[in-house]
């Protein structure tokens, strides 16, 4: 693990140093050679680029990944100030994917060739096939602009729950959360439906359920219990996943909605060659991602139980 | 789980019976860049002033055309070649209470030199202060280590802070508001970083006092975002109309747009100094000399841009065409400058003379989100230039690849432009055509090599110059030269453009900041 966050570290490094030099960006175009030299050395970017991920490599063990260049605030500390932007618009996305998801999956993957499968099927194909960002401003268009029933950005206003700011605490928030929260559901929404219906249509083709209704068990039951545990395993994984890049990379949502979140963060900085603040992002997402594999793996075990843990054995 | 339950079912009434709430004396701006900090001495670049000037004020300030104003210094005399008096505004007070005085000046002024991990310092418009005195609460003394003609245009920069903060305030004192005390027309709330930044207005400004009681700025970089904005009433006013939408929001009944003719001055910059340069073959590809040395190729290339049609098709009437680096009504305009014609006859003939009758080949360099519709407006100076016979190859690529590559000077033509936010012509000038001397300070920003000794000299005049018409005949002088010997192909100055509810006004400045209290609202009872 720690590999891969050094593999990860060194690459990024790298890319930033090869694109060039943040200074250019960050000096007032009037600025001097002597306060552009200034800045530089304040930067700590005269050193040679192996000298400066050496300091960098000391520093991040003792658990400091240095400073932001524009901000001058210690890069880990403005990521994590964005998280919980970022985590709430993600969780709500993914409970609004899952929430429909899963029964429109569930009724287009048992009638296949009904009308309102195929509706279901149509939809789905529509919300992957529509790029994000279109879909955004057609969302910001139609409730914002033509109907004015919701803000068309922003935050809005953040209530504490237990010390942390949260959209979901007040009504402004969560009216602010409606439309980013829709546009980063749609897609994963419409993944989560193609794949329960598909998996559905597999497991109600399977011997299990030809056995269970032969043994006279109620449709209701044979499809709730039996059917959807099965469908059930392939959708945890996707989802877990989902969940992981949803939060990672919400940033087209984030800059279409003006929402402060940790996507938002990351296109500012790297338009400004922001390194430390790039290094923080990536190394935390990374992080992010094992931590979500491994509570998928865990989950697996718990829902099939042909899966164990190899540990468990 | 109940709560949850009721939340839910609050947002969808909300959702159905939302309407604007109309809080009579709030007014919502939305902005494109966001401030870095409210350090109002972080960071010396234009996004960053323009948030302090909401809340800080400086010595002398610049009005809406650029021109120096007394602000919280009423007057500045000069007592000999290296003495400045400065006589301080009476009756002024920070929004602690605390009184504006003479040790606010000297603390601010301090400061300013070493503000910690400064990207951008403000070290450089203070450097020539050598001593200061306060004479008594409402003067001050500045002592100079050398004649500094020009402190007066660089103190205009400087935002005062009370002296009460102490030598250890930081900048992230400023960033939660602890420290973001100034004695400017608005009081600091709240700053949520990526979002916003809520503003109340300051009773007692010493100035005229804001209309409005309160104003939330909003950063919305996207430009669709930001017009969405404005045109679902979620906002009132947004700067930097995209040029696409012009046309749509003059025909809306009720918004109106504010267009100013700015300072910023977009130019092809050329490799004038080397004999060779990757970036240009022959018109069969053999690597070629450099044609850009020769100033009809230059003189050509200029003849060769129809200014006007770049403007109307491409930006939609958003700029002025430019044949100088400053626009009409500033300091260093040269009137007696003639304007670029359109001329592709001449064009052709001048190309033939130079030895070029068959053209040659070149990439034009650009960035594509730094201006106004930057690298399509290369593609059409592209286009025109093949017109001419030259076959141009656009590279467009973002500002931070752009840049790096410039100043490397990588480049044998690009696109760029310089915005003269002082007012005056030395500073681009000096860094954009000087010839590069890191000790004079001179060719920070000269990015096609070029050198005369000739303008350099008027510049070092006009830097010494003790008043302003001295300023202006060596700065004009400056820019005839530059004109003859075309080192540079001006483009044209960029019109700035807001747009806002029909019911406000703005008062719109040529450095496109947005200023809160240059917004007023011709509606009563607000």
């Amino acid at each position: 693990m720690l590999a891969v966050l050094a593999a990860m570290s060194v690459i990024v490094f790298l890319g930033v140093f090869v694109i060039g030099d943040p200074v250019e960006l960050l000096v007032n175009p009037e600025a001097t050679q002597a306060e552009r030299e200034a800045a530089i050395a304040a930067l700590g970017l005269d050193q040679p680029v192996w000298r400066q991920y050496l300091s960098f490599l000391g520093d991040a063990l003792r658990g400091d990944l240095g400073r932001s260049f524009v901000f001058n605030e210690p890069a880990l500390q403005l990521v994590a100030s964005r998280i919980p932007a970022t985590l709430e618009l993600a969780l709500t996305a993914m409970a609004i994917a899952l929430l429909f998801g899963i029964p429109l999956g569930v009724i287009a993957g048992t009638r296949p060739h009904s009308l309102i499968g195929r509706t279901i099927h149509g939809g789905a194909v529509l919300g992957f096939a529509l790029p994000n960002f279109w879909q955004g401003l057609l969302l910001i268009m139609v409730f914002a602009v033509l109907l004015g029933w919701l803000p068309s950005g922003g935050r809005g206003e953040t209530g504490t729950w237990f010390g942390i700011e949260t959209s979901f605490a007040t009504l402004d928030g969560l009216r602010h959360l409606v439309l980013p929260a829709l546009n980063l559901a749609l897609f994963k929404l419409s993944l989560i439906v193609r794949l329960t219906a598909s998996s559905m249509q597999e497991a109600l083709a399977s011997d299990y359920i030809e056995f269970a209704r032969a043994k006279g068990l109620r449709p209701r039951r044979i499809l709730g219990v039996h059917a959807l545990k099965n469908v059930m395993v392939p959708v945890v994984t996707v989802a877990g996943l989902e969940f992981g890049s949803l939060i990672a990379f919400a940033i087209v949502t984030e800059t279409v909605f003006s929402w402060p979140g940790m996507g938002k963060l990351i296109i500012d900085s790297i338009t400004v060659l922001d390194r430390p603040v790039i290094v923080a992002y990536l190394l935390l997402v990374v992080l992010m991602f094992m931590v979500i594999n491994l509570i998928v793996d865990i989950l697996y075990s718990a829902i099939d139980p042909r899966v164990q843990l190899a540990g468990s054995r | 789980m109940r709560f949850a339950w009721a939340h839910l079912c609050a947002l969808f009434l909300f959702v159905a019976g939302a309407t604007a709430e109309g809080h009579a004396s709030h007014l919502v701006i939305a902005v494109r860049a966001e401030p870095n900090s409210i350090d109002p001495q972080f960071s010396a670049v234009g996004t960053n002033q323009a948030t302090a000037m909401h809340m800080f004020d400086t010595l002398f300030t610049r009005d809406a055309d650029l021109k120096l104003q007394p602000a919280l210094a009423l007057e500045a005399q000069r007592v000999d070649a290296l003495t400045w008096r400065l006589k301080l505004r009476p009756g002024v007070r920070f929004h602690d209470g605390t009184p504006f005085d003479a040790e606010d000046v000297i603390f601010s002024l301090t400061r300013a030199r070493h503000v910690p991990f400064s990207p951008a310092s403000f070290a450089g418009r203070v450097a020539k202060i050598a001593r200061m005195r306060a004479v008594d609460p409402l003067t001050v003394e500045i002592v100079t280590t050398e004649p500094a003609p020009q402190l007066i245009t660089d103190l205009a920069t400087v935002f005062m802070i009370p002296s009460e903060l102490g030598e250890s305030v930081t900048t992230a004192e400023f960033n939660d508001g602890r420290a973001a005390i100034g004695t400017g027309p608005w009081r600091f709330v709240r700053w949520l970083r990526g979002d916003r930044l809520e503003l109340e207005r300051n009773p007692d400004y010493w100035g005229p006092r804001p209309q409005f009681e309160r104003v939330t700025i909003r950063f919305i970089v996207s430009d669709a975002a930001r017009v969405a904005a404005l045109l679902s009433g979620s906002v009132d006013l947004i700067d930097a109309v995209p040029p696409a939408d012009l046309d749509g929001m003059r025909s809306h009944a009720e918004l109106v747009l504010w267009q100013i003719p700015t300072v910023t001055f977009l130019y092809l910059g050329l490799d004038v100094a080397r004999d060779d340069n990757p970036s240009i073959k022959t018109p069969r590809g053999q690597s070629s000399r450099n044609p850009f040395k020769d100033l009809r190729v230059r003189q050509a290339l200029a003849a060769a841009i129809d200014r006007k049609l770049l403007i109307e098709k491409i930006l939609s009437g958003s700029g002025v065409p430019a044949n100088q680096m400053m626009p009409a009504g500033t300091l260093g305009f040269d009137p007696t400058i003639p304007p670029l014609a359109y001329d592709p006859e001449r064009a052709r003939a001048l190309l033939a003379e130079a030895g070029w009758p068959n053209g040659f080949e070149v990439t034009l360099a650009t960035p594509n989100n730094r201006y106004l519709n930057d690298a399509l407006v290369a593609q059409a100076v592209g286009s025109m230039l093949a017109r001419i016979g030259l076959k141009v190859h656009i590279d467009a690529m973002p500002r931070n690849v752009f840049l790096p590559r410039a100043t490397r000077r990588e480049f044998g033509l690009f696109l760029y432009g310089f915005g003269s936010v002082t007012g005056e012509s030395l500073i681009g000038m000096r860094s954009v055509l000087g010839s590069v001397d890191p000790k004079r300070g001179s060719g920070t920003l000269n990015r096609g090599g070029y050198s005369n000794p000739v303008l350099d000299a008027a510049l070092q005049r006009a830097a010494a110059a003790n008043a302003d018409d001295e300023l202006a005949v060596n700065l004009q002088e400056a820019a005839r030269l530059a004109a003859a010997d075309m080192p540079l192909i001006p483009l044209y100055h960029q019109v700035a453009t807001w747009a806002s509810r029909a019911h406000l006004q703005l008062v719109p400045r040529r450095d496109e900041r947005t200023l809160a209290h240059n917004v007023t609202s011709l509606e009563k009872n607000r």
